[in-house]
């Protein structure tokens, strides 16, 4: 189990990435949900500790793999910090947590660069980021692609099943579709508008 | 299990086809296959029991089954580490196989039959006849006659035009270029994808017939599920999209010769030292990926058909002759993406729709061919995909830290997060997504190894180095500005320049390469009746195009080259 610690700080990162915003139109003002407000944070913990750090060889570490990335995460937002690079600091954060959570969302961003550029010394991050820049730039890159596939993937419509793969039975749509406007699985469209060529298998080639 | 007289390593999208030859030709085969099979009543619930040892029968294949367990659904199909389409165990409650990619990046494929052409896009197009001639130790001319014998039996046809492809080929007219109509690209142009995907069901406009009976008749419905694996037809061996466990394994269970047995991870090929031959193959050890129980299994050839990864993989693990270009040489084409977002008057005006429809279609139905510098094809996706591929993975950080230059064609370079990213996503049905695959030269310090620290539970894992050549770095600028011009010239409003990092691996090729550690009969020069199916024979990355087509036209010339040289009475 993460602790809040760890939790607060990936909510951070999640809410910066995919904060919930605001449509004003007739009807008023709509608020469009964020990863935070589906727990896409569960995701992510989930896919980190249960199914990385096992094939990390990390599943027998007295910590998971979320907590040394919470971890080196606020390292980062503490050299931002130190460096009087964070435009803003909180005191009172939303996800309260280290120091990672007390910055602006732009800022949270800054410190995933920081780690990205490798301006951080890397022997002093927590194992297994520890001496290891390659696992560093791959689980920030991997962290952007994942938050972004999970939120707008299918993930929550699962509901009470989500962690469960086998078992999954989508329960209702995720929020995400309706964002967009994709209209999830279809038996096929009736947007045929011809052939600009054709190939017949002897060989040769002709215009439809 | 009897021995078989030839196992082949690998049911993605070589090793079917080389079974399926071999079987015809009345040699028997087994394949072994490390991930689940799909709609197999031997396997009905592939993910949680392990089911059946093996499958000889092409009854076996049930239609019913498969379209249950290809439910179109994205996180569900295509998550890289819980999905039914992963690289890991056919156990979806156990952790995926994991590779060490020392950068930004993956290796995108699949464990399974069929393989990596379970989510492949089924385009398959010849290689660049100026990426052979000369360089090959064969020549085009003397590829053609297996790639017409492919492209007959799969079939590959030219993709059905629908939104996003009319504004491609709109697009591309603006910017000058021309269509050219030919499998043998010699000339730079546009033209519909040679795809391996069933013509579009003749019923496709006829109100009278539903969408949901026309998925159940032989045809392509357009309903843009491609890269999830398509469920769609009357029967497993008439799915519309042509991975190989619907068209090459048929055919091979037809033969009355073949037996695929999945779940059967291969952990070392074994070698004896023959008076005559020298070293040679005679035959494999595996682990079943659910018992952990090893075997031996042997056989007068053996056919490694891994992938690019795995092959030189279990070469450097089974503890096979030193050769300097194993696992070396890795290409993966200079890989990139560029979104165009347009605004619906415009489209209305173009299309006579204010959507470009990115979910409809072949995921990839058209292409523009660069000969020397690669090509660029449209690409739909569902929504989690499309936002992890165009705003989630950049090797530029985060748009809001890169400067704008207003030289530049593109309008935005990075990922986009943030309110940005909820607006720009609030536009997916009118984006155009571009898909950049730049031709690579080969180079020795890239390619694959084994880590020294970390193994699994069949030995150590791949080491994946990739570096793009100066070449790569070029050919890709050009491709980055033929897309950006393109989809200015169609009128997007907001061009996404995504700046992939080099190591999203999914056009890998010639870690095993021919002339180097295969003969031109791909067998391998250091151990004899060993063969090699897969990319990683080929000699260099064939121009830029993608590599199946022509890995299953030498698979097809490697069955009758095999065949002649150890089974010929």
């Amino acid at each position: 189990m993460q602790t809040y610690y760890t939790r607060a700080t990936f909510q951070s990162l999640l809410d910066a990435m995919i904060p919930p915003t605001f449509t004003t139109d007739t009807c008023g003002i709509t608020r469009s949900l964020g990863a935070v407000d589906i727990r896409l944070e569960d995701y992510v913990l989930w896919v980190l500790d249960d199914k990385l750090a096992p094939r990390l060889g990390l599943n027998e570490m007295p910590f998971n793999l979320s907590d040394s990335t919470a971890y080196v995460l606020d390292i980062a937002a503490n050299q931002l910090i130190q460096n009087n690079q964070a435009i803003m600091v909180h005191n009172d954060p939303i996800f309260p947590g280290g120091w990672f959570t007390t910055l602006s969302r732009r800022d949270r961003l800054k410190a995933v660069m920081i780690l990205e550029g490798l301006k951080v010394n890397v022997e002093n991050l927590p194992f297994p980021y520890t001496n290891n820049p390659g696992f560093l730039l791959n689980m920030m890159d991997g962290l952007n692609r994942l938050i972004l596939f999970g939120f707008y993937s299918e993930w929550i419509g699962y509901g009470e099943a989500r962690f469960h793969p086998t078992t999954y039975q989508l329960a209702f749509l995720p929020p995400s579709w309706l964002q967009v406007g994709y209209p999830g699985p279809s038996f096929g469209y009736r947007d045929f508008r011809g052939y600009l060529l054709k190939m017949d298998h002897q060989g040769g080639v002709s215009y439809a | 299990m009897p021995n078989p007289d030839v196992i082949v390593i690998g049911a993605g999208g070589g090793g079917p086809v080389i079974a399926k030859e071999l079987g015809e030709l009345g040699l028997k085969v087994t394949v072994l296959e490390a991930g689940p099979w799909y709609g197999n009543k031997q396997w009905p619930m592939p993910n949680k029991d392990r089911g059946s040892l093996s499958s000889s029968n092409v009854d076996d294949l049930d239609i019913g089954l498969y379209r249950a367990q290809f439910n179109k659904y994205e996180n569900d199909m295509n998550d890289l580490t819980n999905g039914k389409l992963r690289w890991g165990p056919a156990n979806r409650e156990t952790p995926p196989w994991v590779r060490n990619i020392q950068h930004r990046g993956l290796a995108w494929q699949n464990a399974g039959v069929g393989g990596t052409t379970l989510h492949y896009l089924a385009n398959s197009p010849r290689a660049f006849p100026s990426a052979i001639d000369g360089i090959w130790p064969l020549s085009y001319r003397e590829l053609i006659p297996y790639y017409e014998k492919v492209e007959a039996t799969l079939p590959v046809q030219f993709a059905p035009t629908t939104t996003k492809e009319e504004l491609f080929y709109y697009g591309a007219q603006k910017a000058g270029w021309p269509l050219i109509p030919t499998l043998d690209v010699t000339t730079s142009g546009y033209r519909p994808q040679p795809n391996a995907i069933l013509p579009v069901n003749e019923h496709i406009k006829n109100p009278y017939v539903s969408l949901e009976q026309l998925s159940w008749m032989e045809g392509c419905t357009l309903c843009g599920h491609c890269v999830k694996g398509c469920p769609h037809g009357p029967s497993v061996d008439k799915v519309a999209k042509r991975s190989t466990d619907v068209s090459y394994v048929p055919l091979a269970l037809k033969t009355g010769n073949v037996t695929i047995r999945p779940n059967a991870f291969v952990i070392k090929v074994l070698t004896e030292e023959d008076p005559a031959e020298g070293i040679r193959t005679t035959g494999v050890r595996i682990r079943d990926t659910w018992t952990g129980e090893i075997e031996e299994l042997k056989a007068q050839c053996v056919v490694m058909a891994a992938g690019c990864v795995e092959t030189p993989r279990l070469w450097l693990n089974s503890g096979l002759p030193t050769n300097p270009w194993v696992g070396r040489g890795l290409v993966n084409h200079y890989i990139d993406w560029v979104s165009g977002v347009f605004d619906e008057q415009d489209l209305q005006s173009i299309l006579g729709t204010g959507d470009v429809h990115p979910f409809v279609g072949h995921s990839s139905g058209a292409r523009l061919d660069d000969p020397g510098t690669g090509f660029i094809q449209v690409t739909g996706m569902s929504p989690g995909l499309m936002a992890s591929l165009t705003y989630g993975f950049s090797e530029s950080g985060y748009h809001f830290t890169n400067e704008s230059d207003p030289h530049r064609k593109w309008d935005a370079k990075g990922r986009i997060v943030g309110e940005e990213l909820k607006s720009l996503m609030g536009d997916y049905r009118r984006t155009l997504n571009l898909l950049l695959l730049a031709n690579d030269q080969v180079d020795q310090r890239n390619g694959i190894t084994v880590d020294p620290t970390i193994e699994d539970e069949h030995g150590p894992i791949p080491l994946i180095k990739y570096n793009p050549t100066a070449l790569a770095r070029r050919n890709r600028k050009r491709l980055l500005n033929i897309s950006s011009n393109l989809l200015k010239k169609a009128g997007a409003k907001n061009v996404v320049w995504s700046d992939w990092p080099a190591t999203l691996m999914i056009h890998m090729e010639s870690t095993m390469r021919m002339g180097y550690v295969v003969d031109t009969d791909c067998e391998a020069y250091q151990v004899k009746r060993l063969y090699i199916a897969d990319n990683s024979v080929h000699v260099n990355g064939i121009g830029g195009a993608n590599p199946t087509l022509t890995t299953q036209a030498l698979a097809t010339r490697t069955a009758e080259k095999l065949a002649n040289q150890y089974f010929r009475s």
